[in-house]
């Protein structure tokens, strides 16, 4: 039997080890360096660093670019985000089924996220383009220095593209939950004469509740992380006014050579991806559908 | 209510693949009309839009780049991944489901928030800026999802099958190779779907450690930047297609499995 244990150790080690030594080395450390390199001032490789206790985070309170960046982000999760999840479960509810046009409709939806993300901040930019623009070639003109350029509408016109990316996603899924719901269900529905508003209240929606916790956690996710989006579309501008957490990030990590300030940025968004977490756990905290997951 | 659904339906479709349908017009477009009007035509088409985005944009080697990163990624990212999703599923011992709860928490932080050490350490061992360091980067980061979703598939396998093959005699590894990894297919097709495309796609990363040899995402993003000071929107349009045509045949091709593999992390 000794010989059998060895073996059986000697398996389960071969599987896991490299796996776990390439995701501790090249995952968590990182993350776990992140916050400590945010106590420090430097620039580069091999630039010396200076101990600087909670500077990096003064410095971000200070900066214009920072409060802007937590701002969008707050946007994205309180406004735009609800606004997504909202269009997707009433496209869901129109494009549910099985027939040939609605399957049809479904494939092209999720179009828009399969695409690469710099494909898709290249064709919002292109829509918005003042002089090649297509929505200026539909006739409609927009700021001077175009959709994209003004102070007013730089944040709602990228919020439109963020809202493109990601929608079909959410339709999807919202569609596999309203699949999932049993027939019986619909039947029973019929007869006691529940139907719109009150049955998508008392009926559809606790049903989806695991679905909408999912979604929750996803769009949570997407909301506090956005960065190529906004990184090829408009690189945080005009003023900040599209800038967001993670390319304040990176933009202080490469062209401010502020390293110590780069991480200081990751540290927050640590914190406020955990802190969403906790949030989250508390308002999904009971199926309320019970005896189901 | 009978016409509200299907004309929402078509409404949204149209949203979705008209500005697709736009980008893939203007790649085929001289700049002069691409500028002039936005939604004519040039005949013949300007094929040459192509050859600029890939000859003098250097998007030709990006492509190439990115498609050998991609394939390698996968060629070790695919074992690894299944090793560790099995023996965390079927050989359950004191602290392996903290394990799986620490791998499986990747997927919750942008990898962005690892990008200034990450990008020290790679500098410090001569990796930055080497294929070998985005591979090995790609590996570890696409090790989160990829474990999770084939530690479903795993967990989902009876038991029984194993104890039937022990007894015929098999080891270890032979029950893996032989019985479980051949019956995980859809969740083997799942994981390589999902991170083909990720990995196709991929923008921070390669951003942060690759500076001359670019991803074809990297290079189109910088090609955009670029295009404020002089613009040639045709090679950028056709540089659009070049990063969009790969994913968008393997949809057609494989409809279902794609569906279901960008759904996988959401819905087991």
């Amino acid at each position: 039997m000794a010989g059998q244990d060895v073996r059986r150790t000697g398996f389960i080690l071969a599987c896991l080890v490299p796996g776990l030594l390439l995701y501790a080395g090249l995952v968590m450390v990182p993350f776990v360096q992140t916050i400590q390199l945010s106590a420090y001032r430097f620039s580069g490789v091999s630039t010396k660093r200076t101990f600087v206790g909670l500077d990096n985070f003064k410095a971000l309170t200070q900066s214009e670019q920072f409060w802007w960046a937590l701002r969008n982000c707050a946007t994205i999760l309180i406004v735009i985000a609800p606004i997504l999840l909202g269009l997707s479960m009433v496209l869901a509810h129109a494009a549910v089924g099985t027939s040939r046009l609605s399957r049809m409709m479904r494939t092209i939806y999720l179009f828009p996220n399969l695409i690469s993300l710099v494909a898709a901040a290249l064709i919002w930019r292109a829509v918005y383009n003042p002089s090649v623009g297509m929505l200026r070639g539909l006739g409609i003109d927009g700021p001077q220095n175009g959709w994209l350029g003004d102070l007013g509408t730089a944040f709602p016109a990228f919020a439109i593209a963020f809202i493109w990316v990601s929608m079909g996603f959410y339709t999807m899924l919202f569609c596999s939950g309203l699949g999932g719901i049993p027939i019986e269900v619909h039947e029973a529905c019929e007869l006691e004469g529940a139907s719109g508003w009150r049955k998508y209240l008392w009926v559809t929606r606790p049903l989806m509740w695991p679905v909408r916790r999912v979604a929750a956690v996803h769009v949570t996710i997407a909301s506090l992380g956005v960065f190529a989006l906004v990184n090829v579309m408009t690189e945080g501008a005009p003023s900040n006014r599209t800038e967001t957490m993670l390319n304040a990030l990176y933009r202080m990590m490469t062209s401010e050579g502020d390293y110590g300030g780069a991480a200081a940025m990751g540290v927050v968004m640590m914190a406020l991806t955990a802190l969403s977490s906790i949030g989250l756990w508390v308002l999904f905290k009971r199926n309320p559908v019970e005896g189901t997951r | 209510m009978r016409v509200l659904r299907p004309a929402l339906m078509v409404l949204f479709a149209l949203c979705v693949v008209l500005p697709v349908l736009w980008v893939f017009l203007s790649a085929l477009k001289s700049n002069l009309d691409i500028l002039n009007s936005p939604f004519s035509v040039t005949v013949p088409p300007a094929w040459d839009n192509f050859q600029k985005a890939w000859e003098k944009q250097s998007l030709g080697s990006a492509f190439i780049f990115s498609l050998m990163v991609t394939v390698l990624t996968l060629v070790i990212l695919i074992p690894l991944g299944s090793m560790m999703a099995y023996a965390l599923a079927k050989y359950p011992f004191k602290g392996s489901s903290v394990i799986l709860g620490v791998v499986t928490l990747g997927m919750l932080f942008p990898n962005l928030l690892a990008a200034v050490p990450l990008f020290l350490m790679m500098a410090k061992v001569n990796l930055d800026d080497t294929i070998l360091g985005l591979l090995t980067a790609y590996v570890a980061f696409s090790l989160s999802f990829t474990v999770f979703v084939l530690h479903g598939f795993f967990a989902s396998l009876p038991n029984e099958l194993a104890e039937a093959a022990t007894i015929d005699g098999a080891g270890h590894w032979s029950l893996f190779l032989r019985v479980m990894v051949p019956l995980a297919k859809p969740g083997i097709w799942v994981v390589v779907i999902f991170n083909a495309i990720g990995l196709w796609n991929e923008y921070n990363l390669a951003k942060i450690l690759m500076l001359r040899q670019k991803t074809l995402p990297v290079g189109l993003a910088d090609l955009i930047s670029q295009q404020q000071y002089a613009g040639d929107w045709g090679a950028i349009f056709a540089g659009a297609v070049l990063v969009m045509v790969p994913v968008l045949t393997l949809y057609l091709l494989l409809k279902d499995k794609v569906q279901q593999a960008m759904l996988a992390g959401a819905i087991k």
